[in-house]
């Protein structure tokens, strides 16, 4: 342990990876006092705080303005070579950093460019699943909004910086505030991860408050990850010859799902998806001898919030058709928006990536 | 003998078909607003109005009327299926058309009223109904910034119980799909489309500055009319 309390091997694997300019880096925290040191911490009231700290140096943070010690806020607008994780908020107090002190957290930074080692890192927690902490005492469960897999500017001039800084930083932002707003001190913040959140909270189709909320949350992180710079092309592999076999060819399907998202009246989705077939549409009938003929690729349209999560299918692919999603680029165009999503944006890799999870046996 | 009644069925045929042409499909236009594009900012930017008008609306007459003609020949044909499955399209861009004709007439620019709170008849109501004018004001608005998703937020009024109502209605459903009694005095439209571009997401900011451009004489006149 250096005397701020970090473990030289912290220290080093930091290093290691951030000299490795990775695009994300996880870097895992030993030890209790990570709090003084690595990361900055994030969100409280009206969104999220990036910090940036030098990683080469530790420096005791004064714990008199925060009370429990933790990284110096800087000027959000320094500029410096970072991507542009999203717009940050003047104001919110400063979180608890002793979040990282219940467990071993897993920290994500994100750069381009990371450069030299005393280089300044923009980063922030990633947690997909709940994160317990410690706030006076009390455990509450939070769901984080996690950003995209690319910087905001990266899809351009397909969807533009302004789009992604309104549609994640403030839509998508909004939904998980929201959505933790509302499930605090109830049955469904007790640590259920966002898909039991979605799948309880739609109740069988008797909606409850929280279904718009946390069903959008997970639209959105399923959104993100549907796109990548340069992307759209074709898809290959197995993902390609299910598509032909259960559309007809990869044309077929283009056709139906871009006149799915097309028809989709008012707000909503169109989404790929794998059907296992486990069940029969049938109450509670059973498939009695499921096979892999029987598994197939579908393509559906939702309204608003819903998605195939609530008929157990597995999503491979979205397009988010609300009209927030498009407006700033092509206005009523919405046709235009969904030709651009499938020929330059769409990331086939994901799409593989999630249909072979849906594939894999449970466990 | 042959030729001849075919003759006369073909005759029938085409009677037939001018006959429902002339007396049947009238198709719909959109209908022009009763001001300028820009003379409602800083209420809703002229850059909306126009959009708003020229495509989204236009769109919605453009698509009834085709959705009339399939049904029309579904009709003929007495193709249930197809009558039955055009009913999503006739549904949603015939009450675009009925929802957004209403709705510029009840805009107006400040200089011709908009804006001007009700009197005479709907004052009054208004005041038994709901308290005050702000009280409505503060629950239409409330309503439709709570909509999940496209639709609109509607003063109605229950001709049969001669009572005004705050209702919402998803999508393009017009007023009277809550329920046949109800017509609307104002609706507000809170699609997206509706705001976006000036408002991105900030729809509560459109919500208050759209009362400074309500007709509320469009409102009052539907009112006089229907409880004289």
């Amino acid at each position: 342990m250096n005397k701020d309390g970090i473990s030289e091997e912290a220290i080093l694997s930091a290093e290691h990876l951030i000299d490795e300019s990775l695009m994300r880096v996880s870097l895992k925290l030993v030890g209790h006092r990570a709090k003084y040191g690595l990361y900055g911490y994030l969100d409280d009231v009206g969104g999220r705080q990036l910090y940036r700290l030098p990683i080469s140096k530790y420096r005791r943070r004064s714990s008199s303005a925060t009370g429990i010690g933790g990284p110096k806020r800087l000027n959000p607008k320094s500029t410096f070579n970072q991507p542009d994780i999203g717009p940050f908020s003047g104001t919110g107090g400063m979180a608890s950093a002793a979040a990282a002190a219940s467990s071993t957290p897993t920290i994500w930074l994100t750069g381009q460019g990371l450069g030299a080692r005393s280089t300044l890192l923009p980063f922030h927690w990633r947690n997909k699943k709940m994160e317990q902490r410690k706030t006076g005492g009390q455990i509450s469960a939070k769901f984080e909004l996690k950003p995209p897999p690319y910087p905001l500017n990266a899809l351009e001039p397909h969807m533009s910086k302004d789009t992604l800084e309104f549609h994640w930083g403030k839509h998508h932002r909004a939904y998980v505030d929201n959505l933790n707003k509302q499930i605090v001190g109830t049955e469904l913040g007790d640590g259920k991860s966002l898909e039991d959140v979605v799948i309880a909270s739609y109740n069988k189709g008797d909606l409850l408050p929280a279904f718009n909320n946390a069903a959008q949350a997970w639209n959105h992180d399923f959104f993100w990850e549907s796109m990548k710079p340069g992307g759209g092309g074709k898809p290959s592999g197995e993902l390609l010859g299910l598509i032909e076999r259960d559309f007809g060819s990869f044309e077929k399907f283009l056709e139906e799902f871009k006149a799915a998202a097309a028809t989709q009246f008012g707000s909503g989705w169109a989404w790929l998806v794998y059907k296992a077939n486990n069940r029969a549409d049938v109450a509670n009938a059973v498939n009695p001898l499921p096979s892999e003929k029987d598994k197939s690729l579908l393509v559906v349209k939702t309204p608003n919030a819903v998605n195939p999560l609530v008929w157990d299918y597995s999503s491979l692919l979205t397009i988010d058709v609300w009209e927030h999603a498009y407006y700033l680029d092509f206005q009523n165009r919405r046709p235009d928006y969904i030709s651009v999503f499938m020929d330059k944006l769409v990331s086939w890799e994901s799409v593989s990536k999630r249909l072979e999870t849906a594939k894999a046996p449970a466990t | 003998m042959a030729l001849r009644s075919l003759a006369i069925r073909k005759a029938i045929g085409l009677g037939k078909s001018v006959g429902l042409g002339l007396r049947g499909l009238q198709t719909v236009t959109l209908p022009d607003l009763p001001y300028d594009y820009s003379a409602l900012e800083p209420a809703i930017s002229g850059e909306i109005m126009q959009l708003h008008h020229q495509k989204h609306h236009q769109a919605y007459v453009t698509n009834y009327n085709k959705a009339v003609e399939q049904l029309f020949q579904a009709l003929n044909k007495v193709d249930t299926s197809t009558v039955v499955q055009l009913q999503g399209a006739i549904k949603f861009n015939g009450g675009g058309h009925v929802n957004h004709s209403i709705f510029w007439k009840n805009l107006a620019p400040v200089h011709e009223g908009g804006g001007e709170p009700p009197h005479s008849s709907l004052g009054w109501a208004i005041d038994t109904h709901f308290g005050s004018l702000e009280a409505l004001i503060q629950k239409m608005s409330a309503e439709g910034a709570a909509l999940q998703g496209s639709g609109w937020v509607w003063l109605g009024l229950d001709t049969e119980f001669k009572r005004l109502v705050v209702e919402t209605t998803a999508n393009q459903d017009p007023l009277v799909t809550k329920a046949p009694t109800l017509v609307p005095l104002l609706g507000i439209d809170v699609w997206e489309h509706a705001y976006y571009l000036q408002y991105k997401n900030v729809k509560p900011d459109y919500l208050k500055n759209i009362w400074n451009v309500m007709n509320w004489k469009y409102a009052s006149d539907v009112y006089q009319k229907e409880c004289p």
